[in-house]
Parts: structure tokens; C-alpha cells; sequence
């Protein structure tokens, strides 16, 4: 038997509403939907529960939204405040654990089962991240509390908004039984079509349907929605923090002595990696090169950065010093050489400098260039001319 | 050579002059330190070629003049140990013998002529100051210094000549430390362009050299070099090459936030706070609010820390995170009860003053 898991799904209530709500207080108690405008064949992206009683809900076209609530007040999508305070919101997560899985700006999973210790049972985790997103930022969280993720997040929706709900080995049976089975992950609306024709409405039912008269509704998915009607979900919650490193290596056909050949397999290697960096929004303060010998014998040599970067410029000129180095000493032909970047910290986070480096900046700037037109026209697109 | 050293006063010059020494070298000799006696006074030698240190011992009988070069440690070991009040320094060919009154050391000297040359103090100096005030200085800013950055000017403390004001400045390109010292005499304007950058370690060294309270420090420069003399202490070392960052404009002048702090009060409570910093960020945040400061930090695993604190505040509330090694640095440098803190935003240096002489910038971590 595994240890117990304690999964916590926190999902904003009405997010991008709610906060034009909270940054206008005049908006308060009024239908507020938020998206683009009906002119131009807008979508609605969230809608306060104001509006939602007149029908209103996410993803239905705007023109459609405002017939339904003609006295609703429609407000243009202001990402840039939402990000602002999801990072906020996150980082109330972050003091209860690092095991977080963002799944958008409004929802996440939290693991806190290696934070109970510390912060007490995960009922009491739960109830202070909700007041503490409450206290500090003026918003309401609905929370859902299961030993898996499927169950969390349907704790959560149960009671929505402001809702907490439990969900425990012992209560899931008499919570899941009753529900639609459109609440399970995986049935769509064809799918529910199709089992509701023969009879099936609520996961109870489902659960006591012999497999062999599901498969024709759920074919190969058949096992895994059982499972979930069991409420059985082994899902990890995958934290983003879980990149500790970020690589490239590679094996070649015959072994390499040319030095120049190397270096250009490493030059590739470095561009590769710097932007993976640069994508996930890293900074390395470690290089380390992998060598392997045609018999081999593998040998690693690192070097560390005083600041953290993701410059393709400082990699490679630190790369390139590295294997020089190796070169010198230890040439030897090679079946596989590999460039990794670790101690990964987030970009720009940690000890600001006081100077300004121009050189830097002027790299920076050219690595968002160049990473820009490599994901519009692909990698070839742009090359180093040395 | 033989000359009987008063054994108290040969300790204090050589635990200054072995402080210097190498530890490791490929330079053999600079583990060895030089002792030339002369007329009536023995001089101690020692270098790295970096820096060099010259301590005159007048306190000796010169019963034949003479130069040695001996392994410092091994004098400094054997003068440190002894029970005798006088000790006898005798060299014959190839060793020196040291005895007391029931002692008796043979060690092997090296060849005088080998040893490099350090200089010396040999004209008047192009100014002079309180020795008091200038270790003042310098223990006010010498933290600041970078330790090994491979931008070699940081590694030293810019001295810049204004007049009657001498303004020492150290960094290490995270933070900054400005202080001045007044000087007895106005500069003969000597100064190679104004500004020159002395290596950190002659700086600290010149903190443990011990004076009377009025002491006074003549600085004199030659070529590549400078020299300070403090009574019998000559400390000499080569400029650091390089260009120092004009740090003028990055000490803020358009701050509006500002508090009064109490020196200790703030010490105790980063040195708190900073106990549940991450090895990572190494950060406390420190939140202002209404007469309120409060100083956090935290670790994901481990738990947090808080340490309120009640001040006079009242401008906008705000938050900053800082390395809390770079404040404590500062705070044990100020030796006010009180030191002011004036912040921008969470994005600008930290700025603190005490006193008119005083100015020290941190930059922010991003917690």
C-alpha cells in the first residue's frame, strides 16, 4: 500500500471577472463578462456568476452572451493583470509546498502530503490558502481536497463558488455514485450520448455495467473511465520545478576526432539548449560537457557561472572554453559528446547587479530576436555567421 | 649579523609582516620574510610582489650589523613560543642561530640578495591623515570589495583626491560602499588622474596595524605604486590596473521613501529573519507598511521566518527582497546608533546613509 496522497485542486471562481470586479469595485454584484468585443466576433473568456444566471458562460460567442444579458458589462481581456495576480496566488501556493502543477492562470494542483508536518492536516492547508487568497488579494478560491486528482478537482467544482469540499476514501462512493457522468475526464458529449441510449446517467450506474456493454460506447478508454468512476486516479502532480537540468547529446555513427567537426556538433548543441532555457524561462549557472570515448570511457567537465545565464553567447563561450580545455589535455576520437545546462534558477530571478553590462543586454536582445524568427520560419531559419 | 631584540617588540612586528607571507607560492622565498640590521635599527621584510611591508624595530643592540632571510613561519613560531624577554639573533654562513636564555634554534637562511625588493618610504608624503579616521574608512567600505572577480578593479578600493577629502569606494558590482575620510593636509596633487585603485588586501592590512589614537598616515605615490607609512609600518603595493565603474550615477538621488532606523534593532532582526533563507535565493524580504516593517524569509521545505518591527513610516507600502549578508555586511560596519535606509522601487538599489560620510547601495533579489 502507497502512502497516503493529499492533492489539493484550487480553482479561482470567475477569475478574470472577479478581478475586474476587485480592481472596479463599482462593478461589484453587476454581470461582468469579460472577452472580445461583439463587433468583432468576440468569445466570451469568463463571466462573473452575475451574468452566468442570464446563461452566460466561457467560450460562448459575445454576440450570443449580450443578447442573453443585455445589461451585462462587457470588459476587454486584461492579461497582463491576471498574470500579475496568478504569480500572486502562486506564490501563496509556494509557501505550503513546491509541488505545484499549474493547469492554468486560475487552477492548480497542489501536493501536500510532505507538508502536513509542517502546516498541519491538509483540511488546514487548504482553509489558509483560501483565506490567505482572500485576506491578501481580495478574491475567492473554491477548493477541492482528495487523495487523487481527478477526485480534487471535482471537489472542487462541487460546491462552487467559495466551496470546500473533502473528498475521502471513505465518502467518495456516495459522492461519485450520484454524479452525471459527464463529470468524468474523457466523456465527451458524443460519449455521453451514447451510454445515457442505453441507459447509463450517473457514474453509479456506470460502475455496475459489466465492461463488455461499455466497450462499444468507450472502446479502448473503457478501463480508465472505470477506474476514474472508482475514483481511482494515480496521476502525480507535476510540478514545473521538476527540471533540474536541461541537455542535448548525441551519439555518432563513427567516432570523431576532428576538432572543428566537435566543436560545430557543440555549437548546435548550445544554441539547442540555450533557447530551451530561454523557452522555459531558465537561467543555468552550470555547464557541463559530456565526453565518451570510442571505448567508452566517459568523462564529464564543468564549469560554473558567477551569474546565472541564457545568453547563447555566454554558453557557448564558456562551452567552447571548456572543451578547448578538454581538447588540450585529453583529445581524444569520440563516440558521444553532450552539453547540459544545470542549476536552473527562474530568468531574472535572485541578486540584481548594479551595473548594466551593454555587451549582455545587446546578447539578450539579439537571442529574443533570433528565437523569435526560429519559432515563426523554424530552425534553420536564422544561423550564426561565426 | 648579531643583534638581542626585545622579544615583545619583535612579535608585534612579525605577526604584522608574517600576515602577508604566501601561504602557497612557486616563489620559495616569499615564505621567508628579510631582517637587515643597520645603524640602530632592524628592519622586517615581507612580500607577495603584490604587496609589501617594511616594520622598523628600534628596540634592539646591534652588536654587528647584517641581513638575513629566514622561513617566517618558523621565526614566527619560535619568537611566539619563547619564555625569554630578550632573544639573541646570530647569523654565521649558511644559518641563523636564535637563543634565549635555555634555547638554542639553528635555521637555514636563504641568500639576501635573492630576496625581491620592497619599497620603502623614502621621501616626504604627498598627504597625511589620522590613521584612526582612514582604518575607519576602510572598514566601512573594504567588505564591498569583490573577493576574485575576473573585472580585476573590483577586487581593489578606488581612492579618489578632492582637496582635503579623500573618498574611498569599494564594489563588487551587487553593492556599493562610498566613504570619506578628511585629510590633515591638503594632497600635493600627486594622484595619478585623480583616482587610483588599491588592491583590498593592503587595505585590510593596514587595519591591523596598531598606533597611538593620534596617529597620523603619510601616502606617497610612485610610478605604479603606493606607499603609506604609520610610525615604524611601511606598507607599499602595486596599483590595481583596470577601469573602477563610474559609480556616481548609480547612487540614486530621486528617492522619496525613507526611514530612520536603529543600527542594532535592524542587524538582529535580517540575522533572524535570514534564517529561513534559501540556500537558493538567499533573500529577506523586507514589507514596508503604515509605521510598520517587516522582515521575512523563507525556505519551501522548511518553514518561514518574520520579525516585525515598529518605524515612522507613512509613504506607500512596498515590498523588496535583499541578500541578507549584503545588509548585515553594512549594518556591522555603521558605527551610529542610527542609520537612514530611502528606497524607490522594488526594482532599485537600496540606500543607506549615516552620517555625511557614509553611502552604501544594495542592489534587490528577486524573491
Amino acid at each position: 500500500m502507497s502512502e497516503p496522497r493529499y492533492i489539493l485542486h484550487i480553482d479561482m471562481d470567475a477569475f478574470y471577472a472577479s478581478v475586474e470586479q476587485l480592481d472596479d469595485p463599482g462593478l461589484k454584484g453587476k454581470a461582468v463578462i469579460v472577452g472580445g468585443s461583439p463587433a468583432k466576433r468576440g468569445v466570451v473568456s469568463a463571466a462573473s456568476y452575475e451574468a452566468r444566471k442570464f446563461g452566460v458562460h466561457s467560450a460562448m460567442p459575445m454576440s450570443q452572451a449580450v443578447r442573453l444579458c443585455p445589461d451585462g458589462i462587457v470588459l476587454p481581456v486584461r492579461m497582463k493583470r491576471y498574470v500579475e495576480l496568478s504569480n500572486k496566488i502562486h506564490e501563496i501556493f509556494s509557501r505550503y509546498t513546491d509541488q505545484i502543477e499549474p493547469i492554468s492562470l486560475d487552477e492548480a494542483f497542489l501536493d501536500v502530503a510532505g507538508s502536513t508536518q509542517l502546516f498541519g492536516s491538509a483540511e488546514q492547508i487548504g482553509r489558509r490558502i483560501k483565506h490567505e487568497i482572500k485576506e491578501e488579494l481580495g478574491l475567492t478560491a473554491s477548493v477541492g481536497i482528495a487523495p487523487n486528482k481527478f477526485l480534487a478537482k471535482l471537489a472542487s467544482d462541487l460546491e462552487k463558488p467559495d466551496g470546500f469540499v473533502i473528498i475521502t476514501e471513505d465518502n467518495k462512493k456516495r459522492i461519485l455514485d450520484v454524479l452525471p457522468i459527464s463529470r468524468i475526464w474523457g466523456i465527451g458529449r458524443v460519449t455521453e450520448q451514447a451510454l445515457k441510449a442505453i441507459g447509463i446517467n450517473t457514474i453509479g450506474q456506470l460502475k455496475n455495467t459489466a465492461p463488455e456493454h461499455l466497450k462499444d460506447s468507450l472502446g479502448n478508454q473503457t478501463g480508465g473511465i472505470l477506474r476514474l468512476a472508482h475514483g481511482i486516479d494515480d496521476r502525480e502532480v507535476e510540478s514545473i520545478h521538476v527540471a533540474k537540468s536541461i541537455s542535448s547529446e548525441e551519439t555518432f555513427a563513427v567516432d570523431i576526432d576532428d576538432k572543428d567537426v566537435l566543436l560545430g556538433v557543440l555549437l548546435g548543441q548550445v544554441q539547442e539548449v540555450a533557447q530551451r532555457l530561454r523557452k522555459g524561462k531558465f537561467e543555468a549557472k552550470t555547464i557541463t560537457l559530456k565526453l565518451r570515448y570510442g571505448d567508452f570511457k566517459t568523462v564529464t567537465r564543468s564549469s560554473t557561472f558567477s551569474k546565472a545565464t541564457n545568453t547563447t553567447e555566454t554558453l557557448w563561450r564558456q562551452a567552447r572554453a571548456v572543451f578547448l580545455k578538454w581538447h588540450k589535455k585529453s583529445a581524444g576520437p569520440l563516440r558521444l559528446l553532450g552539453f547540459g545546462a544545470s542549476g536552473l534558477i527562474t530568468e531574472g530571478a535572485g541578486q540584481k547587479e548594479l551595473f548594466v553590462n551593454p555587451e549582455e543586454e545587446k546578447q539578450k536582445r539579439l537571442d529574443q530576436a533570433s528565437d523569435k524568427i526560429k519559432n515563426r520560419y523554424g530552425n534553420d531559419a536564422v544561423k550564426r555567421g561565426g | 649579523m648579531k643583534v638581542k631584540f626585545n622579544t615583545a617588540a619583535l612579535q608585534e612586528a612579525l605577526v604584522l609582516v608574517t600576515s602577508i607571507v604566501p601561504s602557497r607560492t612557486p616563489k620559495p622565498i616569499l615564505q621567508c620574510i628579510r631582517i637587515t640590521a643597520q645603524d640602530d635599527v632592524v628592519k622586517l621584510c615581507g612580500t607577495d610582489l603584490e604587496v609589501g611591508i617594511t616594520c622598523r624595530v628600534s628596540q634592539v643592540e646591534i652588536e654587528q650589523p647584517g641581513d638575513i632571510v629566514v622561513p617566517a613561519d618558523k621565526v614566527g613560531s619560535i619568537i611566539r613560543e619563547t619564555i625569554d624577554e630578550v632573544v639573541v639573533f646570530e647569523a654565521s654562513e649558511a644559518a641563523v642561530h636564535i637563543k634565549g636564555a635555555d634555547s638554542h634554534f639553528t635555521i637555514y637562511g636563504h641568500d639576501a640578495g635573492q630576496f625581491p625588493a620592497v619599497a620603502g618610504f623614502e621621501a616626504e608624503a604627498d598627504f597625511e591623515m589620522s590613521l584612526a579616521k582612514l582604518q575607519e574608512g576602510i572598514e566601512q567600505c573594504v567588505f564591498a570589495a569583490a573577493r576574485e572577480s575576473t573585472r580585476y578593479a573590483l577586487n581593489g578600493i578606488l581612492w579618489e583626491v578632492n582637496g582635503k577629502k579623500l573618498t574611498l569606494v569599494a564594489t563588487d558590482g551587487r553593492r556599493l560602499a562610498k566613504s570619506i575620510v578628511n585629510l590633515g593636509t591638503s594632497a600635493k596633487g600627486k594622484l595619478p588622474e585623480g583616482r587610483v585603485i588599491v588592491p583590498a588586501k593592503m587595505m585590510s592590512l593596514l587595519d591591523r596595524v596598531g598606533g597611538e589614537a593620534d596617529a597620523m598616515v603619510g601616502v606617497r605615490f610612485v610610478d605604479n605604486q603606493v606607499a603609506l607609512m604609520c610610525a615604524d609600518v611601511v606598507i607599499s603595493s602595486n596599483l590595481v590596473e583596470g577601469n573602477f565603474p563610474k559609480y556616481e550615477d548609480i547612487i540614486p538621488s530621486d528617492y522619496t521613501k525613507k526611514l530612520v532606523l536603529n543600527t542594532d534593532a535592524v542587524l538582529s532582526a535580517v540575522r533572524r529573519a535570514a534564517l529561513l533563507a534559501t540556500e537558493d535565493s538567499k533573500g529577506v524580504k523586507l514589507k514596508l507598511g503604515a509605521n510598520e516593517l517587516t522582515f521575512s524569509s523563507r525556505a519551501p521545505e522548511t518553514g518561514d521566518a518574520q520579525v516585525d518591527m515598529a518605524v515612522e513610516y507613512s509613504d506607500a507600502p512596498m515590498e523588496i527582497g535583499f541578500n541578507p549578508q549584503f545588509l548585515m555586511d553594512v549594518l556591522r560596519a555603521i558605527k551610529a546608533d542610527d542609520f537612514e535606509l530611502h528606497l524607490g522601487d522594488a526594482d532599485r538599489p537600496g540606500l543607506i546613509k549615516s552620517g555625511n560620510n557614509f553611502v552604501y547601495i544594495v542592489m534587490p533579489v528577486n524573491l
